[in-house]
């Protein structure tokens, strides 16, 4: 199952709220979605869940166009909205089980499959409450039960961590492990970039309805981390090492951090090499050498500049 | 599993999502569940005030007529007013949230839930209409009153709360503001008040005659068929337009929103028009075929308005199902959604009526409406020309002047915007220039008049003094600009092509490699969980 989106164009008048953007994903992955406010991600999400129409481009779900034929990749994709449902007099079961009856699950399984979902989202318990009674964690959960009914094998979730407590978020993110797992192609936006670098295999920045970068994780970082960071520890006192770190030619910055020294290089891991047998070389033992990536929010502010349209 | 039960799991299956998500809400429903036991207690109340007050007067030999036609006016009152509001405003607070989304992401097509809508609150009527049931028999047991005249003022009842129900359905379906909904709700209400005097005032009213003679004497009337022919068609032609502007409304803007509608309404023109003719022919008179023709040729004239408001390019979901044929593409033009396909369509359906009508009524002997039928063919031309020529105007205005700050789906607005300032303004510019100076008569008098502040407006071509010159100012407006307005037209017929399938897949980034299972976790397979 492979998510391909291409040359993707959403324009409202003068405003470009997609403008050219292409990237693609496959089953197994999740995908990262991230931007400022008012960057295109909701557009973007929109169209490829076929609620939305592109001014150009298209999306397919393992060969199935969202603008060609969009009745057939619904059945393929479950749409998480950042709205969380508002029906009244209705519990989360009805709710669930409406779902399922309207994507048109047989009845003959149909109650297994709403007590399968309610069971996987931990939804059992609540089940008789008024979707109205329910918190916004809750409500979360009811929205991923729903998107899930009909055993889709594309998540499109748009912001599904908003507003939840730190618990609800790391069960959140658990789910949507075992849904990878399980073999689901996921594309995810979020505001919470420590929690999508934790879970997410690839990453598309957006800005202005444009990428900025979109790649896999590692390959993105690599390319754009504008520096390495790394601690070291010493058996000497790390007054000495921090000294001798800012002496050192190839070491933009360093600073105390407890027990050890953070040492930014200019440069690759040769610069690193470098710079651990210049510390050698100078006689101080080093006992710890890690490398400490950047996270996804260094590259985020490095790479996009805030800017709305 | 018996076959009782399969039985049941496959009608279970059949139910539309629609209406069983509806009915179990309205069964959690406190406004429901107190709106209902409000309807049994009035008509307790009703019915225990009409005994009481029989036992005082002495004996009544027609208690069970009037009792009746006060519980029939207290239920339609409540199925007609009541329970389309409540659908209504049900329907209107989910569409304005997030939920309209989550309708268009399933497979569910936007008829299936208008149908889901319609069938729930017919549903709820039925459910109204039941607990008013043991009252009704009791109006049996009392004089005055048959079962067949019983059965059919309740089935006309039913079929009107049906009616008004859809209606209810299409206004809160139309994307407007709160504001401007609650507008709507309060003319909604006042018509439906309106109404009931209209069925219920005496012999006059349309179900309170059928309950004073009876079934069988009301059908000895001469216009009883005729007059219940007439509004049952009325009845079903509303129905069913409603019912496909309803579906219209609920699907994507993206989607080919109007060819149902042009569909559905050329059967329905069609049709009534033979059944017209038939009857015109059956009765030896043209009031029937007049009838037809006026009622469609202004309705056809309004929806001008409506079809200049509509998209003037296609996206890819539309352009797709053009058909390659040319012959083919013309008559999709005409029947797709598109604001020149929409004026086209209008002009040949107006062309039609004509037609029709001089042909069906040429042989005819006439009744009332002889002598007036030229003139109100004037009034239909000159209606159809203003109609023509606001409308255009509208849209050359929106392509050239505001472009930028008017929508293509506000140009009908723009429209009816210039009828006002059409009708208004050279009336009040007159009234400044004349008043006191050229007639004695006053502002009354001067309005009255057919000078050039009346020449464009269409309501003074009811008057025979202005209609010559409304006409032929309306004609000339007319042509100039279907003149104007050649370009936009011929721009919209180059652009309406069958779109190309998209080429080979482009260059799109690779996606990384599957995901591990997290540790810790245990891994459910999916094959599993569907066979538990």
């Amino acid at each position: 199952m492979d998510v391909s989106v291409r040359n993707l164009k959403r324009y409202f008048g003068k405003t470009r709220a997609v403008d050219d953007i292409s990237f693609a994903f496959s089953a197994g992955h999740i995908f990262g979605f991230v931007g400022p406010n008012g960057a295109g991600k909701t557009t973007a999400m929109r169209i490829i869940a076929t609620i939305d129409e592109p001014t150009a481009g298209d999306a397919t779900v393992n060969g199935v166009s969202v603008v060609q034929d969009p009745e057939k990749a619904r059945r393929l994709i479950g749409f998480m909205p950042d709205s969380l449902p508002t029906h009244k007099d209705i519990t989360v079961h009805e709710y669930i089980d409406f779902f399922a009856r309207a994507y048109g699950v047989d009845s003959g399984r149909r109650d297994k499959v709403v007590a399968g979902v309610e069971e996987f989202t931990t939804l059992t318990g609540i089940r008789d409450k008024t979707l109205r009674a329910l918190s916004k964690g809750m409500k979360q959960r009811v929205s991923l039960a729903r998107a899930m009914v009909h055993d889709p094998a594309v998540l499109i979730l748009d912001e599904p961590a908003a507003g939840l407590d730190p618990r609800a978020r790391i069960e959140l993110r658990e789910l949507l492990k075992i849904l990878a797992a399980r073999g689901k192609a996921i594309l995810v936006s979020s505001h919470i970039l420590t929690e999508l670098a934790e879970i997410c295999d690839g990453t598309v920045i957006i800005e202005q309805g444009r990428i900025l970068r979109a790649g896999t994780m590692d390959e993105i970082l690599a390319h754009d981390a504008p520096h390495r960071t790394v601690a070291i520890r010493t058996l000497e006192p790390v007054e000495v090492l921090h000294r001798r770190l800012l002496e050192m030619p190839g070491v933009s910055g360093a600073r105390i951090a407890g027990p050890l020294v953070e040492a930014d290089i200019d440069g690759a891991d040769e610069a690193c090499g470098r710079v651990l047998a210049d510390l050698v070389a100078a006689g101080l033992h080093v006992t710890e050498f890690v490398h400490r990536r950047a996270g996804l929010e260094d590259l985020f502010m490095h790479v996009t500049k805030g800017q709305v349209q | 599993m018996t076959a009782l039960a399969r039985v049941i799991r496959k009608l279970d299956g059949a139910m539309n999502p629609v209406a069983v998500r509806e009915l179990r809400q309205a069964v959690r429903s406190g406004v429901v569940t107190i709106g209902f036991v409000l309807f049994v207690l009035a008509l307790l109340g009703a019915m225990g005030m009409y005994l009481l007050d029989q036992d005082a007067g002495g004996t009544e030999l027609e208690g069970g007529r009037e009792i009746f036609t006060l519980l029939t006016g207290i239920l339609v009152a409540a199925s007609v007013g009541l329970l389309p509001i409540y659908t209504g405003t049900r329907l209107a607070a989910e569409r304005g949230g997030v939920n309209a989304d989550l309708l268009f992401i399933t497979t569910l097509s936007p008829g299936r839930i208008v149908r889901g809508k319609m069938l729930a609150a017919a549903m709820l009527t039925v459910m109204v209409f039941s607990a008013c049931a043991p009252f009704v028999t009791f109006t049996y047991l009392l004089r005055g009153i048959d079962f067949p005249t019983i059965f059919l003022v309740i089935a006309a009842s039913f079929l009107l709360s049906v009616t008004a129900s859809q209606l209810a359905i299409f206004l809160a379906a139309l994307p407007v503001s709160v504001y401007v909904r609650v507008l709507i709700w309060l003319a909604f209400a006042g018509m439906m008040m309106a109404l009931l005097p209209a069925l219920f005032d005496g012999h006059s009213g349309v179900l309170s005659s059928i309950i004073i003679w009876g079934v069988n004497g009301w059908a000895g009337l001469w216009e009883a068929w005729p007059q219940l022919g007439t509004l049952l068609a009325l009845d079903i032609v509303a129905l069913g337009l409603f019912h496909v502007l309803t579906v219209a409304l609920f699907m994507p803007p993206a989607a080919n929103r109007t060819l149902r509608v042009r569909i559905y309404l050329t059967i329905a023109w069609l049709v009534s028009g033979v059944l017209a003719a038939a009857w015109a022919d059956e009765l030896g008179f043209d009031e029937p075929m007049a009838l037809w023709g006026y009622g469609w040729w202004g309705f056809l004239a309004c929806c001008m308005i409506v079809a200049v408001s509509e998209r003037t390019s296609w996206g890819p979901r539309i352009t797709r199902t053009i058909p390659a044929n040319p012959l083919l593409r013309a008559g999709a033009f005409v029947l797709y959604t598109g604001a020149a396909g929409g004026v086209t369509w209008v002009v040949i359906m107006i062309l039609l009526t004509a037609a029709a009508l001089g042909s069906g009524m040429g042989g005819m002997t006439t009744m009332t409406w002889g002598p007036g039928i030229r003139e109100d063919v004037e009034i239909l031309m000159g209606l159809t020309f203003f109609a023509f020529a606001y409308s255009m105007t509208a849209a050359l205005l929106r392509r050239y002047v505001l472009r930028r700050i008017l929508p293509e789906r506000h140009t009908g607005a723009l429209a009816a915007l210039l009828l006002c300032l059409g009708c208004f303004l050279p009336l009040l510019a007159a009234l400044v220039l004349y008043s006191g100076s050229r007639w004695r008569g006053g502002p009354h008098a001067i309005a009255g008049r057919a000078g050039w502040w009346n020449a464009l407006n269409p309501f003074m071509l009811w008057e025979h003094d202005c209609r010559s010159l409304c006409t032929r100012t309306a004609l000339v407006w007319a042509a100039v600009a279907a003149l104007l307005s050649v370009p936009w037209y011929v721009e919209q017929v180059v652009l309406f092509r069958r779109s190309r399938p998209p080429e080979g897949p482009g260059e799109t980034p690779e996606a990384p490699a599957p995901a591990a299972v997290p540790d810790g976790l245990e891994l459910v397979d999916d094959d599993e969980r569907k066979a538990e």
